[in-house]
């Protein structure tokens, strides 16, 4: 039995408990009880000096390298990184060298991530290859366990094959995921079109390149019955775009990554290519109307979007050099530091974020910290600041705008499939401040 | 002197810096006018000439002004290696580097190529025109020129015509001009003119005729052939309508205004013979002031090394 004593209790579930507290795990790693000041003989106590304990977070959005791009990032190295992170649930996309679009390739990688400390679903290609013309074998992969489908960052461009894939994906129940970007209009554009793009002329992507297949997507949803889920949802009019159609009747949902509701066009340091992101960073006002989105209850996720790419390849121009950040062991400190901290959502509300609404839109296990519900949690230090340090980072590849960030919180311990993995221990002495 | 090791841009100079190097580059205008133009400046110096993109005169200037200055030079042109993407250029200048080259003039088809490269290696990194980023020695010839007619650019109206969005001229342009205070005026097709030029403090305008009695100096910019293919535009007629500088046209224009063009004319397009070869047209003096500037930057670069050492 392990007794975690003192802690700052918050489970955003519905009736969960809330307020000073004790979690006691049984030896199989299931909840023997939440409450106070609960005695147990023997168990070995954690001490908590007030640190929040909350559920493990669920993130919709995550590229790992397996298989054959496992020099960006292995499950192991992915998995430490959610770990870091505070993430005991991690969705990867299928955008993998081969695509994860047969039954094949998912049998090779749901053997590797059978080691994972935490919990990784496979999110299966939509189409072949994730080219957008052949539709996977959608019931092959819903037998075995898969809820979600998508290309990733390859988008299906043909609006027939959409909503052809649409309906066949309906008759499964399954989720589709997607990035809404119309590439006729993205272009080769490698940053939000702009000033920024004016100024060091490159390429740019407008932001009606999202809005307009946010339009189409939805539409599409609304003709099909299809339950849509759009990873980051960037702009002004991609943000008006949806609530028109999810007022409307569409069975849409949308999550967001902090670089979005952080990160303007104006950051760009000059051609570094760790600012190099899909969707860009787009303008000020769009990053103000994501944040007033988060603020109005209006996204119903916040995913880290972690897409590793090695230090070599992002060692070149701004225009040569391939897309993403990584962001696992970042997403929960930033939108603490960004959300939370200057009172733009509450506590409360971010963890219905990045718990709560995601499990229940992926279909996910649910991680209540009630008697009998499986032990999946984190324990985070509020108090805490850390840096994002280059040496620290525990992602197999390094590349993140947000080096050198100073962030609020430090996420400390993780238990999760009946494992206790201690992250960032410290000396009682560091509690002095705040007990 | 130039507060960096490399010269890559105008958008981060100040209106001193600028106007040094300008001051600088009319000394060697005059020593151009000289018999004797040689000068030994950049003896103990050495300048690579990496060319992966197509051009004749900006290499001819480059290979002058470094001759001129006494510099032992090395050239390379490729245009098939145009392709190249970041790191292999990288490797590239990092291979000359250990051949001890002190400065690298680079033209290349990638936007910030010189930004990558000045962050990576210690030879000194001198912008000959990268994508659709910045031609800075042209901007400063072109300035050159307008100093040489009008004397003080402050409260000068220039016009900038044609492909505004893929240009590396009239960006390094309209830095230029900011800073030595002259009006700009951008004018070209909605599809090569975005709204956000006018965060440069330009006007921005669709039309010629009406704003063209009020330039005292028109730039027009070289329409590359792709531009038609990728729907930018319907056709060369229709640009030389509404944007191209004829005889009619020059006849509105102010009596003391001149008309400039980056080069190479594509004759009967941006300009007609006409406009080319009449009185108003310095663009014979602006290619010679080319030689003049490429001096003057790579005798502030040569002086930076030598006190920087």
């Amino acid at each position: 039995m392990i007794l975690f004593r003192n802690f700052d209790i918050r489970d955003p579930w519905p009736g969960g408990f809330q307020g000073l507290g004790d979690v006691l795990v049984h030896p199989t790693g299931v909840i023997a009880e939440t409450g106070r000041e609960i005695q147990a003989q023997g168990a070995r106590v954690i001490e908590g000096n007030k640190r929040l304990l909350v559920p493990g977070f669920c993130d919709t959005n995550a590229n790992f390298g397996e298989p054959g791009l496992e020099y960006r990032e292995t499950v192991i190295t992915g998995s430490e990184a959610a770990l870091a992170g505070g993430f005991t649930t991690v969705f990867i996309y299928p955008n993998t060298r081969p695509v994860i679009d047969s039954l094949q390739v998912f049998e090779y990688l749901k053997d590797k991530i059978g080691n994972s400390p935490i919990r990784i679903e496979i999110v299966a290609a939509l189409s072949k290859n994730c080219e957008g013309q052949l539709i996977s074998p959608v019931k092959s992969f819903t037998d075995v366990g898969v809820k979600v489908f998508s290309d990733g960052y390859q988008p299906v461009q043909d609006a027939q094959f959409m909503k052809r894939a649409s309906q066949y994906l309906s008759m499964y129940d399954a989720l589709a995921v997607c990035l809404p970007q119309d590439k006729s209009l993205a272009a080769n554009g490698v940053l939000n079109e702009g000033f920024q793009s004016i100024r060091l002329g490159l390429p740019g992507i407008p932001a009606i390149s999202e809005s307009v297949m946010i339009h189409r997507d939805a539409e599409i949803a609304r003709e099909t019955g299809i339950r849509i889920h759009f990873n980051n949802i960037t702009t002004r009019a991609g943000i008006d775009a949806f609530i028109f159609h999810r007022d409307r009747g569409a069975n849409v949902t949308a999550g967001i990554a902090p670089f979005y509701f952080i990160l303007s066009d104006e950051n760009l340091d000059w051609y570094n290519p760790n600012f190099k992101l899909n969707p860009p960073l787009r303008s000020p006002e769009d990053v103000l109307a994501v944040a007033d989105f988060l603020k109005s209850g209006g996204f119903d996720a916040i995913c880290s979007s972690h897409t590793p790419q090695s230090e070599i390849e992002k060692t070149t121009d701004f225009l040569s050099a391939p897309v993403g950040a990584i962001s696992l062991e970042t997403t929960f400190p930033l939108a603490y530091t960004y959300l939370v901290k200057p009172g733009l959502i509450s506590l409360t509300r971010l963890l219905e974020l990045l718990v709560v609404s995601p499990r229940l839109r992926f279909g996910a296990e649910p991680n209540p910290l009630k008697k009998g519900s499986r032990a999946d949690f984190v324990v985070i230090d509020p108090f805490e600041t850390h840096s994002v340090l280059k040496e620290t980072i525990r992602s197999k590849s390094r590349n993140t705008p947000f080096l050198n960030f100073k962030l609020a919180s430090s996420v400390d311990m993780v238990f999760t499939r009946n494992q206790l993995h201690l992250l960032y221990e410290k000396t009682s002495s560091d509690y002095a401040a705040h007990t | 002197m130039f507060p960096s090791r490399h010269f890559t841009g105008i958008e981060t100079l100040t209106t001193e810096e600028l106007l040094s190097v300008l001051k600088l580059a009319a000394e060697y205008r005059a020593v151009l006018e000289q018999e004797d133009k040689n000068l030994d400046d950049l003896r103990t110096s050495t300048v690579a000439n990496l060319f992966f993109e197509n051009s004749t005169r900006t290499r001819f200037s480059f290979e002058l002004a470094e001759r001129r200055l006494g510099a032992t030079v090395i050239n390379f042109n490729n245009e098939s290696s145009s392709t190249a993407k970041g790191e292999t250029v990288l490797d590239t200048i990092k291979n000359l580097e250990v051949m001890k080259i002190d400065i690298v003039v680079i033209r290349h088809t990638l936007s910030g190529i010189c930004n990558l490269l000045s962050r990576s290696v210690s030879a000194s990194i001198i912008n000959a025109g990268e994508g659709t980023h910045e031609h800075p020695t042209q901007a400063l010839l072109d300035v050159l020129s307008l100093q040489q007619h009008f004397h003080d650019l402050n409260g000068l109206s220039v016009g900038i015509i044609g492909d505004i969005l893929h240009s590396r001229v009239a960006r390094s342009l309209i830095f230029a001009l900011n800073l030595l205070g002259a009006h700009v005026h951008l004018i070209g097709p909605k599809t090569l003119l975005p709204d956000s030029f006018t965060r440069f403090g330009a006007k921005i305008h669709y039309q010629l005729d009406p704003i063209l009695p009020e330039l005292d100096a028109t730039v027009s910019l070289r329409i590359q052939m792709e531009r038609m293919e990728s729907g930018y535009l319907p056709s060369l007629i229709e640009f030389h309508k509404a944007y191209g500088i004829d005889e009619r046209r020059i006849s509105r224009m102010k009596s003391h205004a001149v008309i400039m063009h980056p080069g190479p004319v594509n004759r009967g397009v941006e300009l007609s013979h006409y406009a080319v070869d009449c009185g108003k047209s310095i663009i014979l003096d602006q290619v010679t002031n080319g030689v003049a500037v490429r001096m003057a930057v790579l005798k502030m670069i040569h002086e930076f090394r030598k006190s920087a050492r």
